[in-house]
């Protein structure tokens, strides 16, 4: 009779062994899911940000090349942007230093209005 | 002595006595059918256990479509192949020392624990039919619904079982 109790007891040992092992498989399963869930949903989301930055980067690139393709002023250009944006003392200062501004000086053909 | 069925239905109503008494009535037949192939006292009682749990989690499934002990059966066999499948790759990995022990095994075997070797080689399909008739005493009948298969391919399989067994004692003695 305790050979057969012993064998009772020793079957319920396995099977709640074996009911702990299920409920920790599906811990476990449940737990690479939702990693697996994160990462895809983290990737998404990181995909989205990278493509909105993507897109602020392209088009800071393209104001930077338009920055750099802008033609150059011509001489006339120049003399009326600084007739117009500096101040007189800053002008004469300039155009003494500047042999470029000088020469475009000499070759402005003043005008009487 | 409580039949089967109220046993299985009183113990999926969640009464685990049931369960015990269903081990108890059904114990020895289990420990007797593996213990005849097995042949080892702790691996026959582990299998044994290891039977009783699977019947615990798979009374759930069972329909009453055939009786209990025919399905007990069942898992019995199966517990028994997946044993010797695991036997088989045991013996992959520790080839040498399993030859060594069996020259020493050799000369202090009787016929009977002979013809028992003998049997565990057999094919799986051969030596599950040779236990259940043989050992078991079943009709071919009953054999062919325990091992989903004809009452006709049992008794040929039962034949080819026995050729194969003159087969291995012919080597045997030769040696």
């Amino acid at each position: 009779m305790q050979n057969k109790t012993d064998f009772i007891t020793k079957v319920h040992q396995k099977i709640h062994k074996k009911k702990r092992q299920r409920v920790n498989i599906t811990s476990i399963a449940l737990s690479i899911c939702i990693v697996v869930s994160l990462i895809l949903y983290q990737n998404y989301s990181y995909t989205d940000s990278e493509q909105f930055l993507a897109s602020l980067y392209e088009s800071a690139q393209i104001e930077v090349y338009k920055w750099e393709y802008m033609e150059e002023l011509t001489q006339e250009e120049l003399l009326l942007y600084l007739i117009d944006e500096q101040s007189e003392e800053e002008f004469f200062d300039l155009a003494d230093k500047s042999n470029e501004l000088f020469s475009a000086l000499q070759s402005v053909k003043w005008e009487k209005k | 002595m409580l039949d089967d069925k109220t046993l299985i239905i009183e113990f999926l109503d969640g009464d685990v006595e049931s369960f015990n008494t269903l081990i108890l009535q059904h114990e020895s037949l289990v420990y007797g059918m593996i213990f005849q192939v097995v042949r080892h006292k702790e691996d026959t009682e582990d299998l044994c256990q290891d039977v009783f749990v699977k019947v615990y989690f798979k009374l759930k499934r069972f329909r009453f479509e055939s009786t209990f002990k025919t399905w007990l059966y069942r898992i019995v066999i199966n517990s028994i192949n997946n044993y010797f499948r695991k036997q088989k790759l045991l013996t992959w990995f520790g080839q040498d020392l399993k030859e060594e022990l069996a020259t020493k095994e050799h000369d202090n075997l009787t016929k009977k624990d002979t013809l028992y070797k003998m049997t565990n080689k057999l094919p799986n399909k051969q030596r599950n039919i040779v236990l259940l008739r043989i050992y078991q005493d079943l009709p071919f009948k009953t054999i062919g619904n325990i091992l989903s298969i004809s009452e006709n391919s049992a008794k040929v399989s039962f034949y080819k079982a026995k050729e194969n067994l003159k087969e291995y004692s012919k080597i045997s003695y030769a040696k």
